[in-house]
């Protein structure tokens, strides 16, 4: 069911690190059902604001709420998909081991996963294409099913917002494609995907709404009006037109 | 091989068992943390709180000394710690000027104790390379229930440990508090290195957490049968190296069950290398 009203708001947000501003005065209302952008130069605080929508970093002030309620409240319909570069490949974990963590806050230390539990676990690995080889571990997989298992993780643990780190970073051309295919499915479903992006090539191919941030908020809105407003020439330095053959 | 039925073996046996038992489950976590090197700097840092415990107590007690030591090895874990975040001392860094500073003044308070002439002080520069032959039935007692506490307490919390270690940030957002069970990890560390310090001895504690942990990794790609496998592992190296320790006159105990846990990592080593080269010739 849609919840009437912004799944996410942010309200007079501003984030300091030690006496060095990342973001200030950041107001927004994200629409539910959507995929959402947080665009912006390299240092205009994108990861610092979606950080702060999950709740793993206090702002220096303001807030934010989730379906208007305080976010620590609502923790189990958030997902957060970190960086590629912040997860350790190398840990001891298949598939299957990635997306029945999400499960264990259902579960008290003794008992094992319920048939109904790993149902959905099995439910959120098909649904990703990665039956096959869930019990695979993650360092053996490529860019793209790497994702997709995080992916997995997320709609297993049933979430209705899903936060996104550069999920494009290190994956081709056709990885990209999928991955792009993969949220417009979850918008579909009703969920909203929130995900830092740098590619203005393809930016307007898939996102509803963007926010571009140079350290403050310079415009949240629609795809189009956003990548056309003269607040991208004072984000970038430039004005972009994509290459036409 | 009469000594198989010798009270005395079988007693250090099962002593070197239950050290292992709980140093190979905890250091797999210290393995997928990244964190080998905490075993060391544990251990080196145990010395001088047992030689502390020692002088206040004036009791060879292994529950009091083993008390010392763990207090001893927190408070090198927190220094390194401390070092890292106050300085711009690298961690590595950090745990070599901690690990060695902490040793050095262990060997001056031992120093100390034996020119004082203190009662009750013989066999304690045996702590260095450990005298597992110098075990009491209370010893194994005490170290059997620590282990017990140790294992019980990577049992119940064995998810959350997990998530955390993977992904704190995920675990943060599902309300589990990273730094708790990070600190949890360290303190559970410190026990296991300070309950086995009679057995392997401040130099080669580590190896009893790292190289278990180290060889089950080759064996598989999941933590939870990386766990059975290490002690499973440290069973093998504890059990071979208490059995050649008793073979041999005047051989100690810790080096051997080293030597022979190394052995195992170098067998599986071989033996991955020896199915991947099979693997390749076969495709």
């Amino acid at each position: 069911m849609i919840h009437k009203g912004p799944c996410l708001e942010v309200q007079n947000l501003s984030v300091y690190y030690g006496e060095k501003e990342a973001i200030s005065d950041i107001n927004l209302s994200l629409p539910e059902g959507k995929i959402i952008g947080i665009m912006g130069p390299n240092g205009s605080g994108k990861t610092t604001l979606l950080k702060c929508m999950t709740g793993l970093l206090k702002p220096s002030s303001g807030n934010v709420l989730a379906y208007g309620k305080p976010l620590a409240s609502q923790r189990p319909k958030i997902s957060y998909i970190p960086q590629k570069d912040q997860v350790d490949w190398d840990f001891p974990m298949s598939i299957r081991d990635l997306v029945q963590m999400s499960l264990y806050r259902h579960l008290r230390w003794y008992q094992p996963l319920s048939d109904r539990l790993t149902r959905i676990a099995d439910e959120a690995i098909n649904s990703m294409g990665l039956t096959d080889i869930q019990d695979t571990q993650i360092g053996q997989l490529s860019g793209g099913q790497q994702q997709r298992a995080f992916i997995a993780r997320a709609l297993a643990s049933d979430a209705n917002i899903l936060l996104l780190d550069e999920p494009f970073t290190g994956v081709d051309a056709k990885t990209t494609d999928d991955l792009i295919r993969i949220f417009q499915k979850l918008k579909n479903q009703g969920k909203t995907v929130v995900l830092v992006h740098h590619d203005l090539a393809n930016a307007k191919s898939f996102l509803d709404h963007v926010i571009l941030l140079k350290r403050t908020l310079l415009k949240s809105g629609d795809a189009n009006e956003v990548l056309n407003s003269p607040e991208l020439v004072k984000a970038y330095g430039f004005s972009f037109q994509p290459c036409r053959n | 091989m009469s000594f198989l039925l010798n009270p005395v073996f079988l007693l250090v046996l099962l002593g070197v068992a239950l050290v292992t038992t709980s140093a190979s489950a905890i250091g797999c976590f210290l393995y997928v943390q990244r964190n080998a090197l905490l075993g060391e700097t544990l251990a080196h840092g145990c010395l001088p709180g047992i030689y502390f415990a020692f002088l206040i107590g004036g009791t060879r007690s292994l529950l009091w000394l083993t008390l010392g030591a763990t207090l001893s090895g927190l408070l090198s874990s927190l220094l390194v710690d401390l070092i890292v975040t106050k300085t711009r001392v690298s961690r590595d860094a950090a745990m070599a000027i901690v690990l060695s500073s902490m040793f050095g003044l262990g060997v001056v308070l031992l120093s100390f104790i034996q020119q004082a002439d203190l009662p009750n002080q013989n066999g304690l520069e045996d702590l260095f390379f450990g005298n597992a032959a110098a075990m009491s039935k209370e010893d194994v007692i005490t170290i059997g229930a620590l282990s017990s506490f140790v294992w019980m307490t990577l049992f119940v919390y064995f998810r959350k440990i997990k998530l955390v270690l993977f992904d704190s940030d995920f675990a943060q957002i599902q309300g589990i508090r990273p730094t708790v069970f990070r600190a949890l990890i360290s303190s559970l560390a410190a026990v296991s290195v300070a309950i086995g310090i009679q057995t392997a001895g401040a130099i080669l504690m580590a190896a009893l957490l790292i190289a278990p942990a180290a060889t089950a990794r080759l064996w598989t790609n999941r933590l939870g049968p990386m766990i059975l496998l290490a002690i499973v592992f440290g069973l093998l190296g504890g059990g071979l190296g208490t059995l050649c320790s008793y073979a041999a006159p005047k051989m100690p105990t810790g080096p051997w069950v080293v030597v022979c846990m190394t052995g195992l990592f170098c067998f599986s080593v071989l033996f991955s290398r020896l199915s991947s080269w099979a693997g390749s010739i076969r495709d």
